[in-house]
């Protein structure tokens, strides 16, 4: 038995899986996801939320989930994933964004961490305000190296569409 | 403890130090709830012909105020920021401030406001809002003792939004009440 085949005999059956709802069916081609669809199958479902996740213990844990959102008025949803690589989420990916009842784009937010955040860590947030689109954004690397930025997208209409998600959905 | 004359030896020399800076009155513009009158404000920077409106005073170790009112930077919506800040005691050991955006009309475009105490390692606390196409989003994060805290984001549909809603009123204090 090579070093590879003992690493996927101890690993295999750690490895994890939970799911209730098929994200790939939800996604766009230009990869984000398809809000209202959610929201139908959410409501469809019957359930509380849907979520899928896969868990490779040291190697990677991805999870997708799609709920009501807290914290902001009745009917918003908020669609959130979260991908991290490597041994205790060494590198990770987080995005959520939050959605109206019609699928319409209210905030989302992105933020990564490399070496657990004490190499390099940045979040960008992107908030639908009445004066248009405000993005905020900070970067940080090896802990003393930072920039924090706000600024008012000119020309962005108040209602822009999400970005793609870029991180995969739990078919892709 | 230090006695009572090696104290004042100490820091008479700094009171040297002590500045009072003051291109604008900002009293004139408080409204009786303790905020400002922006619509004021904006007339009067107008008015004055300046690129901005400052007011404030420094001891050192002992106390800074600074209010300040100026049209906003690029990046921003056209408008103006009024910024407050007062602290107390050796380094900034207590204090708070006020970062408050408002359009052309005086409407709140978005306000950040946080105070702290032990340079912030014993407590701080900060409350960002921002008016949105979905009510007032406030944004709230507090620690204590580095330790206790957490965070909310809480959307108010029923809270002011910015095109008809008066100004919260600033906290920090004006420069001369």
């Amino acid at each position: 038995m090579n070093h590879r085949q003992l690493a996927a005999f101890l690993l295999l059956p750690l490895a994890g899986c939970a799911s209730n709802y098929d994200f790939s069916a939800a996604r766009l081609p230009d990869g984000g996801y398809d809000m209202p669809k959610l929201i139908a199958d959410l409501k469809a479902s019957g359930e509380r939320r849907l979520h899928h996740n896969e868990w490779l213990p040291l190697l990677r844990y991805e999870e997708v989930e799609f709920e009501p959102a807290t914290g902001s008025p009745q009917g918003n949803y908020v669609l959130k994933t979260q991908t991290a690589v490597g041994p205790i989420y060494f590198a990770t990916r987080d995005d959520e964004r939050v959605v109206g009842s019609a699928g319409a784009p209210i905030e989302s937010s992105t933020e990564r961490r490399f070496g657990w955040g004490l190499l390099y860590h940045t979040t960008q947030r992107d908030v639908t305000t009445t004066n248009g689109l405000r993005q905020h954004t900070m970067w940080r690397a090896l802990l003393l190296f930072s920039r924090t930025d706000s600024r008012f997208a000119e020309g962005k209409p108040a209602a822009a569409a999400p970005a793609p998600a870029t991180t995969p959905a739990g078919g892709n | 403890m230090i006695p009572r004359p090696l104290a004042i030896s100490l820091l008479l020399p700094l009171a040297g130090c002590a500045t009072k800076f003051q291109h604008y009155d900002f009293a004139q513009a408080r409204l009786p709830g303790g905020g400002y009158d922006t619509a004021k404000l904006i007339a009067e920077l107008k008015a004055s012909g300046a690129n901005g409106l400052q007011d404030g005073s420094w001891f050192p170790l002992i106390h800074l105020e600074r209010t300040e009112f100026v049209p906003t930077s690029a990046n921003l919506p056209d408008g103006y920021v009024l910024t407050t800040v007062s602290a107390s005691g050796p380094i900034f050991f207590t204090g708070r401030n006020d970062r408050r955006i408002v359009d052309g009309r005086g409407a709140l475009v978005e306000s950040a406001a946080g105070n702290w105490f032990g340079w912030g390692l014993l407590h701080h606390a900060r409350e960002h809002d921002i008016a949105t196409t979905h009510g007032l989003r406030r944004q709230s994060h507090g620690r204590t003792l580095l330790l206790f805290g957490g965070n909310e984001l809480r959307y108010r549909a029923d809270a002011p939004v910015a095109n008809d809603a008066p100004p919260a009123p600033a906290a920090t204090p004006a420069a001369a009440k």
